[in-house]
């Protein structure tokens, strides 16, 4: 397992570059799946995750080309339904949680999907039923053996229907239109997930010849085709790496430009971190953050303590909390932090009271900070990284804390962001990775 | 008495609907969305003249956003050829004649003017930007996949989006004058 050793206290100047989103690149990645013909994705970010996608699509078959740093061109041309059935699969699919959106894919094109269980963070157990219950409407019968360690499908045709989703599952969502496009007939999903990565997902799919309505609202109809086409699509900017990099500036008082943001699709999140008495400016399709000696949380009008909580799309994403918590402890004044989607993911904040932060950890779900308002500096300290989110919270503590902090396991952090320790030391943070 | 006073209850509700329907035609909201005024595009051909959206007004159009880069792309423009050559002096119900704006995603001047002459897209309105993905406009479309594309009518309202092979054949087909 890595590490990294933070030298903490200075401040960074420059421009950063977010990378594409990963949330978008496991559900792109995996339509390409639905056509013979030639995918081409610009901005495929270069994380972990990711890449053990791609390994995953080139083993069933996909030919893959990296034409670029970032752009890679997919052929799923002749696929290997047998590599299904191998333990090799059962072994590479089961620690990767975005290898569950082959399913509706595969099963849309070839009748048939078998998928380990899968894994991922340990943030909360996150139930796959909305996926198979979807695909069982679509007319798939489903499988489970005690003891068997996969996850088996079949379908001869996927037939249209109507479909209220127990929850607007992001994942679900994909993944059932992703079935959809192929089906026969009309398929209608209601409470679906509409954030923009799922917008996205439509869109590409739309262009390579889906017919899909109601994008961007949480009703969507899906009006299946006979086949699909080839197309290319770039991913958008990460929105949790946009967020992060507003944090980090403010939390170490540094001046930054985030460049290319995509701005019109971060729905709240800008304001939420103006709501810290963080100042934003938008430049183009830049946002640029000023040097800034302090932030002062807003009260709401009545005056009373500001609550920050987690909603699916549009609301704030839960994947922010943790950076928005780290940013509150060095704010002025206080605000209750409420995690209301996943359980488990404060649990961090015991790191951060270590560090010298004013933390009430008042139950899993919520924390109150009181902030330093800069008077008083976080301590360095050790600290093994939890799961990609509060990895880079506790990288932002550190960079923003006196002396000099080590975060081990940082292969978590890897896994969401690209090379994150050189891009921070180019705008001049100290970052020292020791690969044990 | 009842008959009559029904009968001018419908007279005066027809009335009021056709009234409605033509304010709303009047007021259609700009967007992205089918039944939307598509927004004003304004770019450049490749020699330099400004070509807006709105000059094509009273014609059917076809938006097409595309690059020489775009293989997907490429391969659709021998459909869109035909359609444009077979179309292009019809009357349609919503719009007398037919026509294409392609915009390009490409950056470079050449790239772009080759793949226009070696697909023969003999159509006049080629503009871009010339920024690839960051062109201004595709951004302010949404563009992030191509081929993307948008037929309009006559007054600029988006009838279909995303038309590939036949499909653009067949709506327009549909819209044909008899």
């Amino acid at each position: 397992m890595s590490t990294f050793e933070i030298t903490g206290g200075t401040t960074l100047k420059g421009e950063l570059h977010p990378q594409g989103a990963k949330n978008e690149a496991l559900q792109v990645l995996c339509a390409t799946l639905l056509t013979s013909e030639k995918v081409r994705i610009h901005n495929i970010p270069n994380i972990l995750d990711v890449n053990r996608l791609i390994e995953l699509l080139a083993s069933l078959g996909v030919s893959v080309t990296q034409e670029a740093k970032n752009t890679y061109c997919f052929e799923a041309k002749n696929i290997n339904l047998e590599y299904l059935n191998s333990d090799e699969f059962a072994k590479k699919g089961s620690s990767l949680r975005g290898s569950i959106m082959i399913i509706g894919p595969l099963l849309a094109r070839f009748g048939k999907a078998y998928i380990p269980k899968p894994g991922g963070d340990k943030i909360g157990r996150r139930r796959l039923d909305t996926h198979f219950i979807g695909f069982q409407k679509l007319g798939a019968d489903f499988k489970y053996k005690q003891g068997d360690k996969f996850y088996r499908l079949e379908a001869p045709k996927l037939k249209g229907t109507y479909m209220l989703l127990d929850e607007a599952s992001v994942t679900g969502t994909a993944n059932i239109i992703m079935a959809a496009v192929l089906a026969e007939g009309t398929t209608t999903i209601y409470n679906a997930a509409c954030e923009p990565y799922i917008q996205q997902l439509c869109k590409m799919l739309n262009s390579m010849g889906a017919k899909i309505t109601g994008i961007g609202s949480n009703l969507l109809y899906v009006e299946g085709v006979k086949s699909l086409s080839g197309c290319e699509h770039r991913i958008l900017p990460d929105m949790i790496e946009i967020g992060s990099f507003i944090g980090l500036a403010a939390m170490t008082k540094s001046e930054i430009t985030i460049k290319n943001v995509a701005y019109k699709e971060l729905g709240v999140i800008p304001d939420t971190f103006k709501k810290l008495g963080i100042k934003l400016e938008i430049i183009g399709d830049d946002i640029h953050i000023p040097k800034q000696e302090n932030y002062t949380i807003e009260n709401f009008m009545d005056g009373s303590i500001l609550t920050i909580a987690d909603a699916p799309w549009p609301g704030l994403t839960p994947d922010l909390l943790s950076i928005i918590l780290v940013v509150a402890t060095q704010a002025k004044g206080s605000v209750l932090i409420h995690q209301k989607m996943f359980e488990s993911r404060l649990f961090f904040t015991d790191k951060l009271i270590d560090m010298g932060a004013q933390i009430i950890l008042c139950d899993p779900h919520r924390a109150t900070v009181i902030g330093l308002n800069q008077e008083n500096r976080l301590r360095a300290t050790k600290m093994v990284s939890p799961d990609i989110r509060a990895g880079v919270s506790l990288l932002i503590a550190a960079l923003s804390a006196d002396g000099i902090s080590t975060i081990q396991n940082i292969d978590q952090i890897d896994r969401g962001y690209e090379n994150i320790d050189l891009r921070l030391n180019a705008i001049g943070a100290k970052i020292r990775r020791i690969d044990n | 008495m009842k008959k009559l006073n029904l009968g001018i209850l419908i007279t005066l509700m027809f009335f009021s609907f056709s009234v409605l329907a033509g304010e709303q035609n009047k007021n259609v909201k700009e967007g992205l969305s089918i039944g939307n005024k598509i927004p004003e595009i304004s770019a450049k051909s490749p020699d330099g003249k400004l070509i807006n959206l709105s000059d094509l007004k009273g014609k059917l159009v076809l938006v097409d956003f595309w690059a020489s880069w775009c293989g997907p792309c490429r391969d659709e423009n021998p459909w869109v050829v035909s359609v444009y050559n077979k179309y292009k002096d019809q009357e349609f119900k919503n719009g007398n004649g037919f026509t294409v704006l392609s915009f390009s995603l490409d950056k470079k001047i050449n790239s772009w003017k080759n793949a226009i002459m070696k697909d023969d897209l003999i159509w006049e309105n080629h503009v871009s930007e010339l920024k690839g993905w960051y062109s201004p406009t595709a951004q302010r479309f949404g563009i992030n996949s191509i081929p993307s594309n948008f037929l309009i009518d006559e007054n600029g309202i988006i009838l279909a989006k995303d038309l590939r092979g036949e499909k653009l054949e067949l709506i327009l087909q549909h819209y044909l004058k008899n």
